[in-house]
């Protein structure tokens, strides 16, 4: 027979309501991340040390994460409903064929390693 | 940075105040590029353009006339940080045409070099709508 083991119960804890947690949350958030200025903070960047090289580099991988070039050449001239339509149909579908070709690949891979 | 932020963590050499940082505004076009250098408070103390640098017409927006500009600019901020004092440099960047590559290129020559140094911030202020208004219908060639 186990032998019983004492366990001292749970601390109480403070019965908070969703809305008091969710404001406690809240505000603990926005005390660790202050408000941008403006908009374009997040593609803003401080350099230390006289880095510049590496500072553009980052600044450029922000752009490229978050296709700001890609969307300010879509967004010069406007893209009628039509040959809209066409293109993201195209899209999808070259997005599908490329997944579907990547996991075949993968699958001769996963083969190949095993030996066969 | 806000003034809150800097409240908390102290406005120390490493986290200066950027309100007083002068400016140089890239704005590199399809058709032109243009450089405007101004004082912290917007001022604006002097601009240069493909045109001015001695281009004409698609030539303005070459990386050539890009890079003419940056060095008049550069001359420009020299004067200016002889004459008054400079605490930093933010530069902002505006459209992505091939002056934008060539005025940071000019930034890591031997004639950037001063200006160089004074960098402290690198900013991409490329117009992005959210919705916004209806552009311009493309053009059928």
């Amino acid at each position: 027979m186990l032998q019983e083991v004492k366990v001292p119960p749970a601390p109480a804890r403070t019965v908070q309501t969703p809305a008091e947690a969710w404001t406690l949350q809240s505000q603990r958030f926005q005390a660790k991340n202050p408000k941008p200025d403006n908009a374009y903070s997040g593609r803003s960047i401080q350099i230390k040390d006289g880095e510049l090289s590496s500072a553009w580099m980052y600044l450029q991988r922000i752009l490229r994460d978050n296709n700001v070039r890609a969307e300010a050449t879509a967004q010069q001239r406007h893209e009628k409903e039509g040959p809209k339509r066409r293109r993201l149909r195209s899209e999808r579908w070259r997005r599908r064929f490329a997944e579907e070709v990547r996991k075949k690949v993968r699958l001769v891979e996963a083969i190949r390693r095993r030996g066969a | 940075m806000g003034a809150a932020v800097l409240e908390r963590i102290g406005n120390t050499a490493k986290n200066r105040d950027p309100t007083n940082d002068h400016r140089l505004c890239v704005f590199s076009s399809r058709n032109n590029t243009i450089l405007t250098f101004t004082r912290p408070s917007g001022t604006v103390i002097s601009w240069t353009s493909g045109g001015r640098a001695g281009f004409k017409k698609v030539q303005r927006s070459s990386y050539e006339a890009g890079y003419a500009c940056a060095l008049k600019i550069f001359e420009e901020v020299k004067r200016v940080r002889n004459e008054e004092k400079i605490e930093g440099l933010h530069v902002l960047f505006k459209g992505f045409g091939q002056g934008r590559e060539a005025v940071f290129r000019a930034l890591l020559t031997s004639d950037g070099a001063l200006v160089k140094e004074l960098v402290t911030r690198l900013t991409d202020t490329t117009p992005i709508k959210i919705g916004g208004t209806r552009a311009k219908k493309a053009r059928r060639l």
